[in-house]
């Protein structure tokens, strides 16, 4: 606490509502100066939300927020920025194709008789980079910096501005082990200097390595604040999950037994000493048909680049992949389809909808009424009748019958809901959209099915009906690979779960006797 | 219950302040079917046809209206063509080049034949100069717009050099009927000939497969190449439609004109997207409209035909042309509660990965609502 | 600033522009008479500073269609002015306000009307287009000012043609305003990542239409000096020029998509462009061949560059 006693940031009762769903009840928060405050929560709690509202990103819709004394409403986050609140977000907002001093000094340029004065510009910046311990000269080019440079010039960004409270939204999520010691180094000699910072983290064992309280989020409202000293990290995890130590609301859901599938059969996914890029290392796994099993890790711990990579996105360095016992090397997703694989993307809007074409279109995009239910194997070989015929293909006429048949038929099964096939399909709610998708990939008969964040934007009803969705998948024999940062989730719906850290797979356990405290545990180090 | 709640059409929140509608485009789109954002079209050819009827009222005589509608034609068959592309995420600026490079080759080909040999000559060179194209963007790796303006630099060289210069003259009695002869004097073979071209291109877009790639393409270059669509067969097809096209409308012009040169068809690019644009298609792609690329090239003929009738120096037309253009565009958007003066946008180019929304936003309105954390 | 000229975005023009005199000079030793040097610098001068706005107006990540008819109207204006008797002193600055006029019109258009850069300039190109032919009534206006033209065509000292001085002036300048005023980071910055120039606080509507107005002072300097080059103005100076700029904007280095300009590469991309029309015609192969060497060298660049850029990028066509 300051001498004058008082909360650089004071936010009570906040609430906010999106298309009429509350998803903050009326939460406090206060930051002093001086002080590391990490927000913590799963998925959903709400705290990207406290983050927009306290830089003036959105407003909300109860409560009140003060700033430095005087209650304030923040129009924009240029607002924010101006008053002295700095957000260094997970997409940063930088300018790739400029350098660092320009970057740095972006909109607040030093001048004299309007031209710049790069001479003073880049010695300030020269001492905010010995300071921060980045070694880059100030006409480096960012884009051509790695993340956590990047980073690093968004904070000294802040700091040429001035700033009084600094908030942290998964800065650690892109960064390695010796980057996030200097990140930490840097917050400390901030927090020294009487900056108030919000650490927004799922990682607990920084937060309780770098923060002096924490408060935890759970379901938009806030279940615990304390002085870290006096509290732990089961405590934290209590606090995160709660007593049901799953999502899904009233359920007591059985865990998936291990399969029951004979060993003899092959794995339909195989993955033996994989090397991709700079982030993977040594991956295996196999998937069985029938078989459910899940990804778990934190951001940045490389489940996203392992489906990429299986997937045709990302080029496989090291080891080998196998499909159905067949060493097989993927450049394009449209060859991961051939071999009967499918992904649904977690961002949906970024790679998974097509926001001019309606739900029956999205749903029908790959749908080759010509092919069966049981599918050819994609063996190459077949490979150039397949091509031809797809060729030959993108000329045929839409069998619109055809297609109407197999949209009603998932739309039935998936319990879709939209007014009909032609409504756009930005009119459906997260949800539905979501199934949409899970219609799409049914419809093209895949053997291997991944998922990266099935339930991510989708309310708990239709969480459910995704749930029991992939059940049915998996009973048809395809092999499923989920992979999210739900934990509950993964409990639920796999038999086995790969734990990934830092680009590598730390331990496979079995979801009957594991509790999500330990695998939190396993994911957090 | 929630799901009601939920089912209710999501979008952002902003949406649900325009409030009560005003202005000419929002009433068209409230009590007919026509898009808001597309209604400028409408909207302009009512107003000049009925300022038509009171000020030059010959207009409507049938050796007139045989005159702009076969204009109306020839810029619309290569505007159709430039329609589906721009629904693809792509361009095409070497169409100007192709109107003439293509007819040019029929003629030296196929010149002394018949007529019907020299129309399919001269739509196939267009469609081979399509491959050209459709090669330089998805093997070359270079971007549509680029790539098309160093096309439309050596196909117009090709054409001026292959000619030397010089017009070819047209004998051939189908092609002059081609480009001049008219149905029951008041439809010309063209104009049937586009509207045949519309539907097909209608079919291409709506009842075959390749269609939906094309759109969904257009719509999120992305999630299409995610989604396993082959993106080398779409663009390849989509520029051999547009050469394709592009080689038919020149070559009925040539048959008007009575002529083959290689510059006959000057800015012929850039009237085609005006007419798109115009027409209501948006250039970030995914959607569009031919029956409003077609309204449009009507409205541009109708524009300089009128201007020639009223007695007005024809360099009016320019002028008129540019007015038109922004007025089809902003037409659409005003008494938009407010959409039009609301934000003052930043310049965007065009965008084929659909970035343009998002730019032409202001970071402050733009309403997040993330869903989860 | 010097290093950012030499940045390797240019490589591709300076290479080409060193193949050209290579090869030219060595089929015919006249390509390096001072006549036809001198010639390619005029003619380069003239389209470098019409390049070297646009350079800017890319880097944004915009176009501008227009500023061909720009440089029609402003020659135009300017060759009636100086037959209707008017000094030249007065007559070359309202030249240049012809074209600041015309960039704000674009540049209003733009951001009131939130047209895409590409339609407003579009439709302006046209309208301007008209208003040329209003004044000229199609006919071609006599420029009969000895000065004007020696402003361009002669030469300052022995060796130093006065187009290129203005040309260097322009670059200097131009250079100037992009790499150290605020104004010019900031056209870089709206180019490069819209949301965080506007999350800095850039006034995107201001820079804008600064912007346009800059590239139409360019214009209209490029045209008034063709009209002084050719002693006459009318409709067809500046005739498709938007795309040749475009075209020398892009062989010199900067790319479409905004958040660089590489303005040293547009000077030799003019150069380049030039001393192929010249040296075409040294060897006597015909003009018509002009184009068809720039196209392909277009081209052949962007691949090059886009192998450069893209080899891990597999398969995307993107931009």
């Amino acid at each position: 606490m300051d001498d004058k006693g008082e909360a650089v940031v004071c936010a009570t009762g906040m609430r906010k509502r999106f298309d009429g769903v509350e998803v903050l009840h009326g939460v406090d928060l206060q930051l002093w100066p001086a002080e590391v405050h990490a927000l913590v929560g799963e998925n959903g709690a709400g705290k990207s939300t406290i983050i927009n509202l306290l830089s003036g990103r959105l407003r909300p819709d109860g409560g009140q927020i003060e700033f430095r004394g005087a209650p304030v409403e923040f129009r924009n986050p240029l607002a924010a920025r101006r008053a002295g609140i700095s957000v260094i977000a997970q997409e940063l907002e930088v300018v790739p194709t400029l350098s660092i001093v320009e970057n740095v000094f972006l909109g607040v340029e030093p001048t004299r008789h309007f031209l710049i004065r790069w001479a003073e510009a880049r010695r300030r910046v020269v001492e905010v980079l010995d300071e921060l311990g980045v070694h880059a000269t100030p006409d480096r080019i960012v884009g051509t910096m790695s993340i956590a440079d990047q980073q690093l010039v968004e904070i000294a960004k802040a700091i040429v501005g001035q700033f009084r409270v600094l908030i942290m939204d998964e800065p650690t999520s892109a960064l390695n082990l010796a980057e996030t010691e200097r990140l930490f180094k840097i917050v400390r000699r901030l927090r020294a200097a009487g900056v108030a910072i919000l650490y927004v983290s799922h990682r607990l064992w920084e937060v309780f390595d770098l923060a002096d309280r924490v408060t935890v989020l759970r379901d938009g409202r806030k279940r615990l604040t304390s002085e870290i000293v006096l509290t732990d990290v089961d405590s934290v995890i209590h606090a995160m999950l709660g007593d049901k130590s799953s999502l899904i609301v009233g359920a007591d859901v059985p865990r998936r037994e291990a399969p029951s599938i004979g060993q003899a059969t092959a794995p339909a996914l195989e993955l033996e000493a994989v090397d991709s890029g700079e982030v993977l290392r040594d991956i295996s796994l196999n998937v069985r048909p029938g078989e459910v099993i899940g990804l778990a890790g934190v951001l940045g711990s490389g489940r996203t680049e392992l489906l990429e990579a299986v997937y045709g996105l990302r080029t496989i360095d090291k080891g080998t992949m196998k499909l159905s016992g067949v060493p097989t090397k993927l450049t394009e997703p449209k060859e991961a389809i051939r071999h009967r694989a499918f992904l649904l993307p977690e961002d949906r809007k970024l790679e998974g909808i097509f926001a001019h074409l309606d739900v029956h279109e999205n749903v029908i995009l790959g749908f080759d009424p010509a092919n069966d239910e049981a599918g050819q194997p994609a063996v190459a070989g077949v490979d150039e009748q397949a091509a031809a015929s797809r060729r030959r293909r993108g000329l045929a006429p839409i069998q619109a019958q055809a297609e109407r048949r197999a949209f009603d038929a998932m739309r039935k099964m998936l319990s879709i809901r939209c007014s009909g096939p032609y409504d756009r399909i930005t009119t459906l709610s997260g949800g539905n959209q979501q199934k949409a998708l899970f219609a799409r990939a049914a419809l093209s008969h895949p053997r291997v099915l991944f998922l990266s964040e099935p339930t991510r934007g989708v309310d708990v009803g239709a969480k459910e009906e995704i749930y029991s969705a992939i059940d049915a998948f998996a009973r048809r024999g395809i092999a499923v690979v989920v992979s999210s940062s739900e934990l509950g989730e993964l409990l639920r719906l796999a038999g086995r779960i790969y734990v990934l850290r830092a680009g590598r797979i730390v331990a496979q356990v079995a979801a009957e006797t594991t509790g999500e405290g330990d695998i939190l545990k396993l994911m957090a180090g | 219950m929630r799901f009601k709640e939920l089912e209710v059409a999501g979008g952002a929140p902003e949406d649900k302040r325009v409030s009560r509608p005003i202005g000419l485009a929002a009433w068209l789109s409230v009590h007919t079917k026509i898009r808001r954002d597309r209604s400028g079209v409408w909207i302009l050819n009512v107003v000049i046809l009925i300022f038509l009827a009171f000020a030059a009222p010959n207009f409507f005589r049938v050796g007139n209206i045989e005159a702009v509608l076969n204009d109306t034609a020839i810029l619309g068959i290569g505007a159709a063509g430039m329609t589906v592309l721009i629904i693809a995420g792509a361009f095409d600026l070497s169409v100007t080049a192709i109107m003439g490079l293509a007819p040019i080759v029929a003629l030296l080909v196929a010149g002394n034949t018949g007529g019907v040999l020299i129309v399919l000559v001269s739509v196939m060179s267009g469609a081979a100069l399509g491959i050209v194209n459709g090669l330089v963007v998805t093997r070359g790796r270079v971007a549509p717009f680029v790539a098309t303006l160093g096309t439309l630099f050596v196909f117009g060289s090709v054409g001026a050099i292959i000619s030397k210069g010089n017009a070819l003259t047209v004998t051939n009695g189908l092609l002059l009927q081609l480009g001049s002869g008219a149905v029951l004097e008041v439809i010309p073979y063209s104009f049937l000939i586009m509207l045949g071209v519309c539907g097909l291109c209608y079919v291409l877009l709506r009842r075959l497969q390749i269609g939906r790639w094309v759109r969904a393409a257009g719509s999120n270059l992305r999630a299409a190449h995610v989604n396993g669509i082959d993106l080398h067969t779409v663009y390849l097809g989509m520029f051999v439609v547009s050469g394709a096209l592009t080689g038919l409308a020149g070559i009925i012009l040539t048959g008007y004109l009575a002529s083959a040169d290689a510059t006959q068809a000057p800015n012929y690019n850039l009237n085609a997207i005006a007419a798109v644009v115009v027409g209501g298609t948006s250039l970030a792609g995914g959607e569009g409209t031919l029956l409003g690329t077609v309204l449009a090239s009507w409205l541009f003929a109708v524009v300089n035909n009128g201007l020639v009738l009223l007695g007005v120096n024809s360099y009016w037309q320019y002028l008129a042309t540019g007015v038109i253009l922004i007025l089809a565009l902003s037409l659409g958007l005003l008494g938009a509660g407010g959409t039009l003066w609301r934000r003052a946008g930043a310049p965007t180019l065009f965008s084929a990965i659909g970035q343009e929304d998002e730019a032409s936003g202001n970071a402050a309105n733009a309403a997040t609502a993330p869903a989860d954390e | 600033m010097i290093r950012r000229m030499l940045a390797a975005d240019s490589a591709a023009a300076v290479m080409a522009l060193i193949g050209v005199f290579v090869i030219f000079s060595s089929i015919n030793s006249r390509f390096l008479s001072s006549l036809n040097i001198n010639g390619i610098v005029v003619s380069a001068s003239i389209s470098a500073i019409t390049g070297l706005g646009m350079t800017l107006i890319i880097a944004m990540r915009a176009l501008d269609l227009s500023v061909g008819s720009i440089m029609g109207l402003s020659a135009i204006v300017v060759a009636e002015l100086l037959s209707a008797g008017e000094p030249l002193l007065l007559v070359i600055p309202i030249g240049l306000l012809v074209g600041v006029g015309l960039g704000l019109f674009n540049g209003l258009l733009i951001v009131l009307l939130r047209l895409p850069s590409f339609v407003a300039t579009l439709a302006t190109l046209s309208m301007i287009l008209g208003m040329e032919l209003l004044i000229t009534h199609g006919e071609t206006v006599t420029i009969h000012n000895g000065v004007l033209n020696r402003m361009v065509t002669g030469s300052i000292g022995y060796h130093m043609p006065a187009a290129a001085a203005v040309a260097a002036v322009v670059f200097g300048t131009v250079g100037l305003i992009f790499y150290r005023t605020p104004f010019g980071r900031h056209v870089v910055a709206i180019g490069g990542d819209i949301r965080a120039a506007i999350g800095a606080g850039i006034n995107v509507t201001r820079v804008t239409i600064g912007a346009f107005v800059l590239v139409g002072v360019c214009a209209a300097l490029s045209g008034l000096m063709a009209g002084a080059e050719l002693q006459n103005a009318d409709s067809t100076i500046g005739a498709g020029a938007e795309l040749t700029a475009i075209a020398v904007v892009v062989v010199g280095g900067t790319s479409l998509t905004g958040g660089r300009g590489n303005l040293f590469g547009t000077i030799c991309a003019s150069v380049l462009l030039a001393a192929i029309k010249a040296g075409l015609n040294v060897v006597n192969v015909s003009s018509l061949y002009e184009d068809l060497v720039f196209g392909s060298i277009l081209i052949v660049a962007l691949m090059v560059d886009g192998l450069r850029r893209g080899t891990r990028r597999k398969g995307m066509l993107v931009v």
